[in-house]
């Protein structure tokens, strides 16, 4: 049998992560497209939807079209980098294989010689999957090797997740970032310590959209 | 140079009497020609589209020989057209008389979209005007280190840029990457399509690499792109981190002869895995024509007349009895055949096992034989197969062998159009849309002028266009 090499205390957290990187992510997505893709925060993010939303409908084509995926080695190769980890042992499934081996395709790197495929594959679902794996084995390794940055308070809290955001997305975290990252420590509180919240806002801002578009 | 085909009929070619036949009793709205994307270019030359010297046939056709409402707004006044000729002349008075329509109800005439790139025929094909953007030296600078680099850039490092330089020698930086001219580098998955490399076959596998090396060397540093087509070398890869990738002449008993060497054209992978066992390799010919000039015929794209020395529209033979002078074939092969008939003395794959020992031994994949033929006789075509000529077609001029033909389209408007293309793909990210048709013309341009088909130096100024570096 396969072995689920998750962390064992986000299985029974699975739902409040996913809810707060719903959250975050869909105001991240928001912030994306004003920020032409860079991830730079907009001055009045929040106010500034309604604009975007009443674009021209050419606009949003061309925005679409001109996002790219950064596919699965540049985004081990970023991820690497940003969690101070060798991109060969970022993520090794069953311990032994490297994760873009194994998920090559569905993180659309493509192996074309095996399968004569001539052009990209694009939207296959198992993608967000892959991609999910290769964030979480890399988030816990990091926070295990070099643990979280302090989190005994509001104060100390905020510096993390911007240190965060910093690290992965070379940004700081937006105000809805902060106040849903914060409601996560709240319902973590008590049931886990706090690496595994750390591990959980990397591993939310590694997985936003913005980490693998440009 | 472009060279556009003139169509002229000749009195004794019985083609043009069975084209007429066949269209008078058909009596069908005016068919599709070959000459059309040419006649269309000829008429409008500044369209963006026209930017190679003829556009796709998706500019009157849903998928040939369906057309779309632009091009059945054509038909109307072109039918009943009778021949080629006819064709010619009346096509550009029809093109004239539709132009104030909108063809496709997209509330833009055809005019309009013509002169701005877009399809006329086509709804979803409008061209947006451009909203006024500004060159954002950090979002391309980051956007260069993911695409060369293949890394994010380093926390800080955007902090520093603030100038399109900056951007230049970033690129520098990372044409030297591993990520970039490595094993499975990007270089590699841009010349995949190319090569089509496939595996398993243990006996080959790795028979395609020499072929991607080639690619790469031809690619990078101070070097002519067009020896894609005209090298006579071959290119060998020291396994570093980055490779480094020399060229080299085979020497030899077993050596190819250099004055028939065409690039990746006569390389052994090209024309084991595409001519296979074909005594007129037609799927080699046509992997050529669309990895290296960007014409599909499948689709169909590019054809053309072929014309003798004399402006004479030459005869298409059949060969090898496939049945290619079909009415409903020659409209594609007429343009084909010509084209295979120049890799006709390059030896494919496994000849020396089909032919056994009985005969002479046929050369190895890729080499020259000018008696290739006879092997053929009886096993893929009758005596025919002695007849066919060694050289092909280009454009509609005809008379080039191989290497010739190589040298000629390497020259061409299509092969910049087509390699600059392959690399605005991988940094774009999309074909050129209509708002951009002319930030590419130019750029594949200068990469015939100024940049003296220098990949590196194209690169260069494409990481500076408005389509790179203009966040939306």
């Amino acid at each position: 049998m396969f072995r689920d090499s998750r962390p064992s205390w986000i299985k029974g957290r699975l739902t409040a992560v996913v809810a707060v990187v719903l959250a975050v992510g869909c105001s991240a997505e928001a912030d994306l497209s004003q920020s032409g893709g860079t991830g730079r925060s907009v001055p009045g993010d929040e106010a500034d939807l309604g604009p975007v939303d009443a674009a021209q409908p050419g606009d949003q084509t061309a925005l679409v079209s001109e996002l790219k995926s950064k596919s699965g080695r540049r985004y081990v190769n970023s991820l690497a980098a940003a969690l101070d980890l060798p991109a060969q042992t970022l993520c090794r499934e069953l311990g032994e294989l490297d994760c873009l081996d194994v998920h090559g395709i569905s993180l659309q790197e493509v192996e074309p010689r095996f399968l004569r495929v001539q052009s990209p594959i694009n939207g296959l679902v198992t993608g967000a999957v892959a991609l999910d794996r290769i964030a979480i084995l890399s988030c816990d390794r990091h926070v295990r090797n070099q643990g979280g940055p302090p989190t005994d308070d509001t104060f100390q809290r905020r510096e993390a997740i911007d240190s965060w955001a910093r690290r992965l997305l070379r940004r700081d975290a937006t105000e809805l970032e902060q106040e849903k990252l914060e409601a996560l420590y709240e319902e973590l509180q008590g049931e886990s310590d706090e690496t595994q919240w750390s591990t959980a806002v990397c591993f939310i801002f590694a997985t936003l959209t913005e980490s693998f578009l440009y | 140079m472009a060279v556009v085909s003139r169509v002229r009929r000749s009195p004794d070619w019985p083609w043009s009497l069975a084209w007429a036949l066949l269209l008078w009793l058909l009596a069908s709205p005016a068919a599709a020609l070959p000459s059309g994307p040419n006649l269309f270019c000829e008429f409008y030359p500044d369209s963006p589209t026209c930017g190679a010297g003829t556009t796709s046939c998706a500019t009157c056709h849903l998928s040939p020989p369906t057309l779309n409402p632009y091009g059945i707004d054509l038909s109307e006044i072109l039918s009943p057209t009778v021949d080629a000729e006819d064709y010619a002349v009346r096509l550009p008075v029809a093109l004239s008389e539709v132009e104030l329509l909108d063809s496709d109800g997209d509330g833009l005439q055809n005019l309009a979209e013509i002169e701005a790139g877009s399809e006329p025929g086509d709804p979803a094909s409008r061209s947006v005007p451009r909203q006024a953007g500004v060159y954002d030296p950090r979002f391309a600078y980051r956007r260069v280190s993911l695409d060369v680099c293949g890394e994010e850039v380093a926390s800080g490092e955007l902090e520093s840029v603030s100038a399109p330089s900056e951007v230049v020698n970033k690129l520098r930086s990372c044409l030297s990457s591993d990520f970039w001219v490595g094993v499975d580098g990007e270089l590699w998955k841009i010349a995949f399509p190319k090569v089509r490399p496939r595996v398993p076959f243990s006996r080959v596998e790795g028979a395609f690499e020499p072929d991607l090396n080639l690619f790469v060397y031809t690619q990078t540093g101070d070097r002519d792109a067009r020896e894609l087509l005209t090298a006579s070398y071959a290119v060998e890869r020291d396994d570093r981190t980055p490779p480094v990738y020399r060229a080299l002449t085979p020497t030899g008993p077993r050596a190819p002869d250099p004055s028939t060497r065409a690039g990746m054209l006569t390389t052994t992978w090209f024309n084991a895995s595409n001519t296979m066992g074909q005594s007129i390799p037609r799927v080699t010919a046509a992997q050529a024509y669309r990895a290296y000039l960007g014409f599909d015929l499948s689709v169909p794209e590019g054809l053309f007349d072929p014309e003798d020395e004399e402006g004479q529209l030459l005869h298409l033979v059949d060969y090898d009895d496939k049945g290619v002078d079909a009415a409903d074939c020659a409209v594609c092969h007429r343009t084909l055949d010509p084209l295979a008939y120049m890799f006709s003395r390059y030896a494919g794959a496994g000849e020396t096992r089909v032919f056994g020992d009985a005969r002479p031994r046929p050369p190895p994949s890729g080499h020259y034989a000018e008696n290739r033929m006879e092997y053929f006789v009886g096993y893929d075509g009758g005596q025919g197969l002695l007849d066919v000529p060694e050289t092909g077609a280009l454009f509609g001029v005809s008379g080039y062998t191989l290497v010739e033909w190589a040298r000629a389209a390497a020259d061409s408007d299509a092969f910049a159009r087509n390699l600059v293309l392959d690399y605005w793909r991988h940094f774009i990210g999309g074909e050129p849309t209509p708002d951009r048709l002319g930030e590419f013309n130019r750029l594949w341009r200068s990469f015939m002028n100024e940049h003296r088909y220098r990949v590196e130096l194209m690169l260069e100024a494409l990481v500076v266009t408005e389509a790179y570096g203009v966040p939306r």
